[in-house]
């Protein structure tokens, strides 16, 4: 025993640490009455990192906080061991993926589900770490990855969330978890030329539920039934491809993913079900795709345009009683992916304009976004500005509008209209 | 004036000598004559869009879904009641609202379209009670399927006929009937459909068939619509069948009974009116 | 006597060479096979005010292969580049960006742009082909009590630079740029540039860079330090995911 001790000590001793980290300070108020936005964010984020010869222990911990209540909570996002062969990687443990050569918008980029309070940040910081085992060769030009994720998560929804204006007053019961959690996925990148292309694979429970079946019941005879929903997760199967390549100056960053959605088998017993329980299932192939075009320019500022749409391509479904296995005819609740671009439930196709650019020696930074919807009305704009008076110190001032259709109501960016807000920050970087 | 006169005369009480002959040919070939035999695709679409409609109409239909799973077909049928009433209030033409009565599955389940005269994508509401949800259905939802049924939404809405350019190419006997062929090519973009082709019936101007391509060319759906009655001094279609070509499943729409000019009253075309039964 | 002639026979063989073949004689100068290093750098803008920037860099094969890891500013610790240079093709730029948790290629073409925001650009930074530009040679100069051949460097039409020319003073017994003038494409003065260079071993390697952008009024001061040459730095080290974890030296 003491041996062990002495061994693990010196290791710990011998093992390289790092780390890094950020403090911020935070409010946000809605731009209509100038009130605050109490909504949660992580003002404390710390990434560990222990390195002893080609093995790394990586942990991003932080804690959440919400101002009122005042409320904290200690969060791991990331735990996991790398270790570092010649001929590549393998990773175990609950770890962030991304997939995928466009930016901020990956429709390929499926292994994490989202963290809805975190939705308008872009990168890591809006995804949930999943419990996986990962391998990654390199061989030449290419890489090949493969991922195993043993235990499903799924998104994070800010319900009863007041403040948060897509928000549901209160998550809804899952009468049918994801049973067969085992889920998996391979990427292929190589370079062909001046380009990187990449393509992919990924299945696994959507991280979104949906109605499953229905507990229907009449309420006079020859009356109009009453579906009481029973919500589940469909199973998708997403292929992607995904692309950059350099045409003059100018960067091109494309994806294009085909989901296809299926409703799981129940497994019921048969003794017990009851006879108003009616089975829903859905088949659905819908696709993605983002095409971004960079520039930058001689002052170094990066100038982007994205093109994102999605689109339903083929959708069937069936109601059948449980037990009897006949089919009837009630209606199909309005599809609603689980899985891909969370932009999607903004709009069918929009445009996404960016500009970044630093000043004075990185001490000034200047960003600013619009994304407006093509199929319909509604636009979304933001703008910040970031001073840096002393090494690691940020100031940030953040104004986000959203504009809707005042005709029509249930536009998502009319919705979101009164979220507009002005918010800032005060980072520390250690 | 007189000399004119003078030679008109002449044309009345003479045979033709064969200079008046020639200068008629000449006049007249400087002022075409439109005959039968010269309609353009635009007027072929007028004539049909102007057959005489009733103010209002109450229609049942039976409507019979058939899908196909390899080599078996599968059948399932509702009823269902449309009615419609005829508007000129110089935004809407018609207002029209379909409710569903069987199977019990599908009972009270309704949709609310009120036509626009201009080329803007219709006002559609479809309530579905089993969900207790109203559904405002938008642009962007034109090519979704309604109720499962192989007719999207847009093809539930009337299309204007300024949104298309009509070309006359030709002409085919569908169902029996020597039909005038056009082709209609959108003017702009809010519709799903690259293009159709229209079988229009020569002598009552009735729409026989409708082929459906999407934007890259591809035949998608086939619209048929085989029996036409005469009902009075209004044409009724009597059975429609829309096929999608994609998957084998069809639509079929069999009319009942109809009821014309009743005198229907505004508010059952509102959204209010739409949850009630 | 002798000696004058001595001299002035060297001093013939010397003027006998035109300005490419010193250039060669540079490019052929013996360079290590690896280096790495600290690098810190140092931006001072017109008022005087300073931010500094820490990157480790490790490169290989003249710095045609180049992988470094940024350690300061805070907020860009983690921040990797890595950069292959392909004969014939375009340069092969990729950074690893923890905030995305993603391998990002970004392009190779942008040569005017600065560097991390100092007065170096990507174009400063790389190696400049023999092949791309024309030399011709100018009367020979004195530096802080060292003798400089003096060439003016013409980038050829067709390369994608964003100078009009340069003029490099080259210590004549070590063979080491010590001073360079580069002008825009108007042929304004644009970049002056100062080199220190360290003996480590049997190798001259470059210890101080100081670039003044005088359009500008500002300047970058490049150190080099913790200076280790031949480690022998194996090939395998640029490769994309070297760049997700600091090396332990």
């Amino acid at each position: 025993m003491k041996k062990l001790t002495f061994i693990f000590s010196i290791s710990f001793m011998l093992a390289q640490v790092n780390y890094s980290g950020e403090v911020t300070a935070k409010s946000m108020t809605r731009i209509s009455n100038k009130l605050q936005i109490n909504l949660p964010y992580r003002i404390f984020s710390l990434n560990l990192g222990y390195t002893l010869g080609s093995i790394d222990i990586n942990t991003v911990t932080g804690i959440e906080y919400r101002n009122k209540p005042s409320e904290s909570n200690y969060v791991l996002r990331e735990a996991y061991l790398a270790y570092y062969p010649e001929w590549g990687e393998v990773k175990f443990g609950k770890q962030i993926h991304a997939w995928g050569s466009a930016d901020g918008n990956n429709p390929t980029d499926n292994i994490n589900p989202y963290d809805y309070y975190y939705l308008f940040k872009i990168g890591e910081g809006r995804k949930i770490g999943v419990i996986s085992f990962s391998t990654k060769l390199y061989f030449g030009n290419a890489n090949l990855e493969g991922v195993i994720i043993p235990k499903y998560e799924k998104n994070r929804f800010p319900y009863g969330e007041k403040d948060f204006p897509l928000s549901i007053p209160t998550e809804p019961e899952i009468k049918y978890p994801v049973e067969n959690e085992y889920e998996f996925g391979f990427r292929l990148q190589t370079t062909l030329g001046e380009s990187d292309i990449g393509l992919s694979l990924f299945r696994g429970s959507d991280r979104a539920p949906s109605l499953r079946a229905g507990n229907i019941t009449y309420e006079v005879e020859g009356g109009i039934p009453q579906i009481e929903p029973l919500l589940g997760y469909r199973e998708t199967l997403v292929t992607g491809l995904d692309f950059v390549t350099f045409i003059g100056d100018l960067t091109l960053r494309g994806e294009a993913a085909h989901f296809r959605s299926r409703s799981p088998i129940l497994k019921l017993n048969l003794f017990k079900t009851p006879l108003s329980l009616y089975e829903f299932q859905q088949d659905i192939t819908y696709s993605q795709y983002v095409l971004q075009v960079e520039y930058t320019t001689n002052s170094d500022i990066i100038l982007s345009g994205q093109l994102i749409g999605n689109s339903v391509l083929d959708e069937a479904y069936e109601w059948y009683h449980s037990s009897s296995i006949e089919y009837v005819d009630f209606p199909s609740p309005e599809f609603q992916p689980g899985m891909g671009n969370p932009i999607a439930m903004f709009s069918e196709l929009a445009l996404l304009l960016s500009s970044t650019g630093v000043l004075m020696d990185d001490r000034l930074e200047l960003k600013s976004n619009i994304m407006v919807n093509l199929d319909e009305k509604g636009n979304m704009f933001s703008a910040s500005i970031g001073y840096s008076p002393w090494i690691n110190w940020k100031l940030e001032t953040i104004i986000t509008k959203f504009n809707g259709d005042k005709d029509d109501l249930d536009n998502t960016f009319t919705i979101m209209e009164d979220f507009s807000n002005l918010s800032f920050n005060i980072i520390y970087n250690f | 004036m007189n000399k004119i006169n003078y030679k008109l005369q002449l044309l009345y009480k003479n045979k033709l000598s064969d200079s008046i002959k020639l200068y008629l040919l000449i006049v007249l070939s400087f002022f075409p004559i439109v005959t039968n035999a010269q309609q353009t695709g635009l007027s072929i679409m007028q004539k049909m869009d102007q057959l005489k409609k009733p103010s209002d109409s109450e229609t049942k239909i039976k409507m019979t879904l058939v899908s196909k799973k390899g080599d078996k077909e599968r059948s399932r049928s509702r009823v269902l009641t449309t009615i419609e009433k005829k508007y000129e209030d110089g935004i809407y033409k018609l207002k029209s609202i379909l409710r569903f009565s069987e199977p019990k599955e599908v009972n009270g389940t309704a949709f609310l379209t009120w036509d626009r005269i201009d080329t803007k994508f219709d006002d559609q509401w479809l309530y579905l009670p089993a969900l207790k949800k109203v559904k405002r259905i938008r642009a962007k939802d034109k090519e979704r399927s309604f109720m499962g049924t192989d007719f999207s939404y847009e093809d539930l809405s009337g299309r204007d006929l300024k949104s298309d350019e009509y070309e006359l190419i030709g002409e085919d006997i569908v169902h029996g009937t020597q039909c005038y062929k056009i082709n209609a090519i959108p003017l702009e973009k809010g519709t799903q459909y690259g293009s159709r082709l229209i079988w229009i019936d020569k002598e009552n101007f009735l729409i026989k068939r409708v082929e459906f391509y999407n934007k890259k060319n591809k035949q998608i759906k086939i619209l048929d619509i085989p029996y036409h009655v005469k009902n009075g001094s209004y044409w009724t279609q009597t059975k429609l069948v829309m096929k999608n070509l994609k998957n084998g499943h069809r639509t079929e729409l069999d009319i009942i009974k109809v009821i014309y000019d009743q005198g229907l009253k505004d508010n059952v075309f509102t959204e209010s009116y739409l949850k009630r039964n | 006597m002798k000696k004058y002639f001595l001299i002035y026979l060297l001093s013939s063989i010397i003027y006998g060479q035109s300005g490419i073949e010193i250039a060669k004689m540079v490019d052929t100068r013996k360079t290590p096979k690896d280096q790495s290093n600290i690098t810190k750098m140092v931006l001072t803008n017109s008022k005087g005010k300073q931010r500094t920037n820490i990157v480790r860099s490790k490169s290989m094969d003249g710095n045609k292969k180049q992988i470094m890891w940024f350690m300061e500013p805070k907020d860009d610790k983690g921040v990797a580049f890595l950069k292959i240079e392909n004969d014939g093709k375009d340069d092969e730029m990729r950074m690893w960006l923890p905030a995305f948790k993603k391998v990002r290629r970004i392009s190779s073409k942008k040569r005017g742009d600065s560097f991390m925001g100092s007065d170096l650009s990507y174009e400063d930074l790389s190696t400049r082909e023999i092949a791309d530009h024309d030399y011709s040679r100018l009367d020979d100069q004195t530096i802080n009590s060292k003798l400089c051949y003096v060439l003016e460097i013409f980038p050829k039409k067709g390369t994608n630079s964003s100078y009009s020319k340069h003029i490099s003073w080259i210590e004549q017994s070590t063979l080491m740029i010590l001073k360079e003038e580069s002008f825009d494409k108007r042929g304004q003065l644009k970049k002056k540039k100062e080199f220190s260079n360290k003996e480590l071993y049997e190798y001259l390697v470059m210890k101080r860079i100081f670039v003044e952008d005088v359009q500008k009024k500002h300047s970058t001061e490049v150190t080099f330090e913790e200076l280790k040459v031949d480690t022998g730095i194996s090939i395998n080290l640029f490769q994309e995911k070297n760049l997700k974890r600091l090396p332990k030296n």
